[in-house]
């Protein structure tokens, strides 16, 4: 693993989110300062196309929808209010070909119903359309979609957690199959959509989209924290019958919930590491296989291992011995080659 | 956490256990480190560091209040387990607690040294790294006990190096001031423990002899023992207290004595307790008497035996058999002064015999079956050597006839006293049992007079206005409590006013139960009151504590009170410290701060709910920012009574500080926008995503503490772990030696070869800014070297940019050696669904020239089963056969538990083919897809790989190939696209060629994907397939039926997949097609 890229993002406060596009080469930062800055970093360069002032406070967090929609980002900020900013050009070339600038971005959408600062933005797997879901320290969940006219269409989910929404995450978009083994064409209906939300009410909800009444529904809750849930995240999975989940609270406890839809509906739960401090985010890498922490003062990776068991991948280091810290490389003996490199095992 | 008593089954065996649960279960401990005022403790693992503060756990009980003391166990977490800096290296830590400054110590792992400052019951890091020369591991560091910023490091290459800790910053690391080398391996260093004369020895354990050196002329040693060296390794060293001579303890299980001189003074006589081993040696107050953590290997019991030496130059056993016996082995020992330790075998019952209670040894020893114990040697061991010393005592010398009355004495004046109310070990044995009695508070006057005398500058600014308070506190004489200077119980409750204005008010007393009673109003709604019993600890004042504990109605459990409550309870911890500490009534002080901490409680919240309108605006963020500007106020609070001298006027004071302090705040945020400056520095801090395909983002500051403003870089990575149950050796660059994990003192082994082929590594650039960097294996056939030169410069670059902008950094991290997917497979792979055969030959090359041998096998292999098919009919069911499919499923189950889509979804693409992914319907092969949620993921791998076309070729395979959702040109409307607008029903596309309605209901789509519908036999496919429509369209499907599905193929028309065009959804209740 190499960092290939340090973007000195220019922000003059803190930093509080940063997301890569679909494919890799946009890099959206948010921060304090009420700005948004998105960087081109396709090979390796970090040049700064776009500076987008339209909040009012700091803005909390971005989200990149798919190109499908034509990279559209969401932002939520402070100020209670949620934009879509769309890519526009001034001279009505695609936006691949027109790399000399003239980049613009322009809010297409503001969304400004909540009651308190709207502390999550996500976008939904694509495969449900363009939709987008937001949560508020007013303890309100909205899901937007777009009707495609131009219009959005709301439902907004009250009292998802009364103290404020943290954090929210969408289950990819899997279909339930039949649990048969033998091998019967197994799809069956339509995905559920689902997401899940953490909040100071110290729970993670699982919310699930009812086609019959048309409308989100909590499906379970988990309990496990102990204090005000920061961030959640659903992890992609390739089975139909696997659902996985990281959450990590203040209390300094990171866990994984897992649930096998065929034999329970109950929700395993796992304890990564022991404890972090001032744990702030959780996020699957795309094979769902790793998960990142990033904690006050250091950012691990976890992996289960073949005991089943998390393990670090990383030494966790405090940022502020790096410029002192010492170069540790790893040995890795021969057998175990790259991590792709898996050796075939019985089992 | 308790101590409780363990009835041995031996009766003279006197053992406190610590209960800690279940917390140090599994603690793989090897060595304690208690600093020398006994006031905390380390437990060192291989893995991570326990920290106990002893000055907080609970006391020993006698059972007459045995159920009073456990309800008042004081809600501290008492074992707070530390993660080590360096987690992941196999090389023991090593630890040394500074001499002079009781709460810093410093851990040493491989070659980097860290110094971490203890906080009451907080550990904090320090910026203080040191990064030493030494070619192989730190074996072990001392802390001069003459200057508490050197720190001497000892490696096993034979070199001691020195250290100056003070000035140091990240870009000044601290500065080597000279290095002694030896030829030996350097086990430990130690400094002589006699201040007087020769402070400045140390003496060093090089493999099978000692060398003395004088910390002033390091050149050159005082005396080398190899002349009379063991026969083997010395595994244990200690000075003794009195005289300079050393004891050695080796592996040959013989004991020596050096003066410090070089003569050997005296030997053990080994050969009659030959089945002894020992495995730890300590010196005692007596200088002639010495305690080995023993093993009686015949019967495998593990204790102690005492060493007595004699002055015909023999050292002898003192009993015959090994004492205070246990099962488990007996991992580390130290022995311990403290009188609180002392106590707990004069006050429990079963040890209150009226013999020489003085002579106690007591030993803090943890055991292999993790339990912490305070063990008090066998009164056999005491009774043999008093018996001794009787005998003795005409002929031994001068300073170890004084020792026996005065035991504590000399060995303690060694020490720096401590500034601790357990400074009373300077007290033989006698007074202290007086105190324990009755008069403790002349006593305690005099530590607190001897406190003030030494006059050391307290620790931190925080504690100093605090000293200072103190003292002008007790000049002002209005204040009625602090002419009383006797600490007692009943003085402690007497001072207490009967109410703390607004919202405190004194409920009751109770001198029996030493606790007293308060009702207060919670500030913010004065409806609800909650109750504080504060009760002190049994025996106070010799051993303080103030046990704080909530009553409240239930009613009231917000998280904003809960947060009060743990800020009342964490003031009041510290207030009662500051005042045990310097020896001074603490009830009254503690309830004048909690006073004006609900005071100031009320003006914050106040102003926060004036300039925050919503609600329930960020709680969060207000809340902390809240704690912050609370902090600071109840500083100025006392930095305003310092000033004061009045606690009368404190309050008010204070409150005008406050005052000062929000009305310039207000001024910022006079709207309610701008307020968010006040809280912006809260919200997320730091972040880490897996963003795009293979990166991830990482972003931040750490939060508790200033000085570091540097974003969250991700150091060291250790890139291969998923194989392994254990955390991975990491290799030093230029080491390969390491310590096993088990044995670390005796064995070093060489570890880990590096691979034969192909591990990059990067070596460091020459300058003492090491930089982070990353090694990763890469096959060498990809082109190491010029990635390695690139990576390089990389690093370079990034250490240039550290320095700049630290905060406003985001990094983006390559994560693909990570992952079980690779981009340039991706890249390389052929899919080629026509031939199989053809595709897994071509692939099988791809990833031999990789180095991937596995997949390559794989490939082999399917080719291999592949080129059955061609011989077979093309509906053969032979790839249904048990042997053939249960390969292939389990190849593939076993990537996709790894993760692996690209592998598992390349091999089901070759086999898409053959009768291994069909299903016979009705004697016709049909395909199956169980598989397709693998596949499809893959494709959307690809698509953010932008290898657009082999994500089609996937596509293609999959049941429902049409997963995107119905796009709509929006802003830039094409008019081709706008005129016809006619959606799919399966795709949910629009159809740009040839399409196909239903008259009836005007649903439909691409005419391939009707003709595909409407050909399944299944119910559902005779209805239409727009989700929720019932029409039957029945004479459309016959109509379209009647087509040729060949014709269909012609006139099928590509749909777009994929192009970041605008696209908006149609309605989102339009289904949304399965995989």
């Amino acid at each position: 693993m190499t960092q290939i890229n340090a973007v000195d993002t220019g922000h003059e406060e803190l930093i509080h989110d940063a997301q890569l596009d679909y494919y890799g080469i946009r890099l959206a930062s948010c921060s304090s300062d009420k700005s948004i800055k998105i960087f081109d970093v396709s090979n390796n360069q970090q040049r700064l196309i776009a500076d987008l002032k339209g909040h009012e406070g700091p803005v909390w967090q971005l989200s990149w929808s798919h190109p499908t929609f034509g990279s559209l980002l969401a932002s939520c900020s402070y100020d209670r209010k949620v934009l879509i900013w769309k890519e526009t050009t001034s001279s009505g070339l695609p936006p691949q070909s027109n790399t000399a600038g003239g980049t613009q971005y322009s809010v297409i959408y503001e969304y400004d119903k909540h009651t308190s600062s709207v502390n999550t933005v996500a976008w939904a797997p694509y495969e449900y359309g363009l939709m987008l879901a937001c949560g508020s320290s007013d303890g309100s969940i909205s899901i937007l979609s777009s009707t495609g006219d131009g219009r959005w269409t709301v439902k907004k989910i009250n009292d998802c957690h009364p103290p404020g929404v943290n954090a929210l995450s969408w289950a990819p978009a899997v279909l339930p199959q039949s649990s048969d083994e033998s091998g019967v064409q197994g799809i069956t209906g339509e995905p559920v959509k689902r997401f899940v939300s953490a909040g100071c009410d110290c729970l993670i909800r699982i919310w699930k989209f009812r086609e019959q009444d048309d409308g989100w529904i909590e499906e379970t809750h988990l309990d496990q924290h102990n204090d005000w849930v920061r961030d959640v995240a659903w992890a992609p999975t390739f089975s139909f019958h696997r659902d996985k989940i990281a959450s990590c609270s203040q209390d300094g406890h990171v866990y994984v919930f897992t649930r096998d839809i065929r034999s329970s509906t109950n929700w395993e739960c796992t304890q990564i590491g022991t404890h972090f401090n001032d744990v702030w985010s959780v996020s699957w890498s795309l094979t769902g296989d790793i998960l990142a922490v990033a904690a006050a003062d250091k950012v691990s990776l976890w992996k289960v291992g073949l005991d089943g068991k998390y393990q670090c991948l990383t030494t966790p280091h405090t940022s502020a011995s790096s410029a002192g810290s010492p170069s540790v490389s790893s040995a890795v003996d021969s057998t175990a080659g790259e991590t792709g490199n898996i050796p075939l095992m019985a089992t | 956490m308790m101590l409780y008593e363990r009835n041995s089954t031996i009766a003279t065996n006197q053992c406190h256990t610590f209960d800690t649960g279940k917390t140090l279960l599994n603690f793989d401990c090897h060595s304690l480190a208690l600093n020398d005022q006994e006031t905390r403790l380390l437990l060192v693992s291989s893995h991570s560091l326990a920290f106990i503060n002893l000055e907080t756990i609970s006391l020993p009980y006698d059972h007459s209040s045995h159920n009073d003391t456990n309800a008042f166990t004081t809600s501290l977490s008492d074992i707070t387990f530390l993660s080590l800096f360096d987690e992941c290296n196999i090389n023991r830590p090593i630890v040394d607690w500074n001499h002079s400054e009781p709460n810093q110590y410093a851990v040493a792992i491989d070659r980097l040294v860290r110094i971490y400052a203890v906080d009451h019951s907080r550990v904090n890091e320090t910026n203080t790294f040191i990064d030493s020369h030494h070619q192989r591991p730190i074996s072990t560091i001392s802390y001069s006990p003459c200057d508490p910023s050197w720190l001497l490091t000892g490696s096993l290459d034979g070199q001691i190096q020195v250290w100056d800790t003070r000035f140091h910053s990240a870009k000044n690391p601290a500065s080597l001031k000279f290095s002694v080398s030896t030829p030996f391996s350097i086990r430990r260093i130690q400094w002589s423990s006699n201040t007087a004369e020769n402070c400045n020895h140390l003496a060093v354990q090089c493999d099978r002899c000692i060398r003395v050196y004088d910390i002033r002329k390091a050149d050159s040693y005082l005396f080398s023992s190899t002349d009379l060296e063991h026969a083997q390794r010395i595994t244990c060293m200690d000075w003794t207290k009195q005289r300079s001579s050393i004891a050695t303890l080796s592996l040959d299980q013989s004991i020596r004595i050096f003066s410090a001189n070089g003569q050997l003074m005296s030997e053990s006589i080994t050969s009659e307790h030959s089945f002894y081993s020992f495995s730890k040696l300590c010196t005692t107050e007596y200088d002639n008497l010495f305690v080995c953590a023993a093993r009686d290997t015949s019967s495998s019991t593990h204790g102690f035996v005492g060493w007595r030496c004699d002055e015909d130059q023999y050292l002898r056993p003192l009993t015959d058999h090994i004492l205070t016996a246990t099962s488990s082995a007996i991992v580390d020992f130290c022995p311990v002064s403290n009188p609180r330790f002392l106590n707990l075998f004069t006050n429990s019952p079963t040890s209150r015999m009226n013999d020489e209670s003085a002579n106690r040894f007591v030993l803090l020893t943890w055991c292999r079956d993790g339990h912490l114990s305070v063990i008090d040697m066998d009164s056999t061991f005491r009774q043999a050597w008093l018996t001794q010393q009787v005998r003795n005592k005409p002929t031994s010398l001068s300073d170890s006839s004084n020792s026996v009355g005065m035991p504590r004495t000399p060995s303690n004046s060694s020490r720096q006293p401590a500034m601790s109310r357990h400074s009373s070990t300077l007290m033989p044995m006698d007074s202290i049992k007086d105190e324990v009695t009755d008069n403790g508070e002349i006593d305690e006057e005099d530590d607190d007079n001897a406190f003030q005398g030494t006059s050391i500058s307290p620790p931190n600014t925080m504690e100093s206005s605090n000293a200072s308070d103190d003292s002008d506190y007790q000049m002002s004489p209005d204040v009625t409590n602090d002419t009383i200077t006797e600490v007692t119980v009943a003085n402690e409750l007497n001072s207490l006013h009967e109410v703390y204005k607004p919202y405190i008010s004194v409920e009751g007393k109770d001198e029996q139960r030493r606790m007293c009673v308060l009702q207060c109003k919670y500030p913010l709604d004065h409806n609800f009151t909650f109750r504080i019993y504060l009760s002190l600890s049994r025996h106070y004042p010799i051993i303080s504590q103030l046990f704080v504990r909530f009553k409240t109605p239930t009613t009231h459990n917000n998280q904003r009170f809960k947060s009060f409550q743990s800020r009342i309870q964490m003031m009041l911890e510290e207030t009662s410290y500051d005042r045990f500490y310097s020896g001074q009534l603490c009830l009254h002080r503690c309830l004048v701060k909690l006073q004006s901490l609900f005071d100031t409680y009320y003006k914050q919240e106040e102003f926060f709910s004036t300039i925050a309108t919503t609600a329930n605006a960020s709680n969060k963020k207000r809340d902390s920012s809240l704690t912050n500007s609370e902090i600071e106020s109840v500083n100025g609070l006392s930095q305003g009574n310092a000033s004061n001298n009045g606690t009368n006027n404190a309050a008010s004071h204070s409150s005008n500080r406050l005052c000062g302090v929000s009305s310039s705040s207000t001024r910022t945020s006079d709207s309610q926008i701008s307020s968010a400056s006040v809280v912006q520095c809260i919200g997320r801090t730091c972040g880490a995503h897996f963003s795009g395909a293979t990166h991830l983002i990482c972003f931040g500051r750490a939060s508790n503490n200033q000085q570091t403003n540097t974003a969250t870089i991700l150091n060291t990575l250790n890139d291969s772990t998923l194989n392994r149950s254990q955390p991975l050796p990491m290799r030093s660059t230029s080491l390969t030696v390491a310590k096993s994990r088990e044995n670390s003192a005796s064995v070093d082994q060489s570890n880990y070869r590096p691979p034969t082929t192909g591990t990059m590594q990067i070596q460091q650039a020459p300058s003492n800014h090491r930089l982070p960097m990353f090694s990763a294996p890469v096959r060498s056939t990809i082109g190491a070297a010029s990635f390695h030169d690139r990576q390089r410069s990389l690093s370079y670059r990034r250490s240039i940019g550290h320095l700049i902008h630290p905060s406003s950094k985001v990094a983006i991290y390559d994560v693909s050696i990570l992952l079980p997917v690779s981009r340039k497979l991706a890249d390389d792979y052929k899919i080629d669904l026509a031939n199989p055969l053809d595709m897994s030959e071509t692939n099988e090359q791809i990833t031999q020239e990789m180095g991937k041998d596995d997949l390559a096998h794989c490939w082999r292999l399917l080719g291999g089963l592949l080129s059955i098919q061609p011989n077979l009919d093309p509906n053969d069911s032979w790839f249904q056969t048990p042997i053939a499919q249960g390969l292939i499923k389990h190849l593939v189950s076993n990537y996709v538990i790894n993760g692996d889509i690209q592998s598992s979804s390349m091999f089901l693409l070759a086999m898409s083919q053959t009768p291994f992914s069909k299903i016979k319907v009705r004697s016709q092969l049909v395909n199956e897809h169980n598989h397709d949620p693998i596949l499809y993921a893959y494709a959307s791998l690809l698509h953010r790989w932008r290898h657009f076309y082999k994500r089609t070729q996937i596509l293609s395979q999959i049941e429902h190939n049409c997963q995107s959702p119905a796009p709509f040109n929006q802003l830039t409307p094409n008019p081709t696209a706008a005129s016809v607008n006619i959606i799919c029903s399966i795709c949910l596309q629009p159809v740009l060629g040839q399409h196909f309605l239903c008259a009836v209901c005007g649903h439909g789509g691409h005419l391939t994907h009707m003709h595909d519908w409407f050909s399944s036999d299944e119910l559902k496919h005779r209805f239409c397939p727009e989700k929720d429509c019932t029409c039957r369209c029945i004479t459309k499907q016959q109509e379209l039926l009647t087509m040729a599905p060949t014709q269909a193929q012609q006139q099928q028309q590509q749909t777009p997949i994929m192009a970041s065009r605008s696209y908006f959804t149609r309605q989102p209740s339009g289904g949304v097609r399965p995989l």
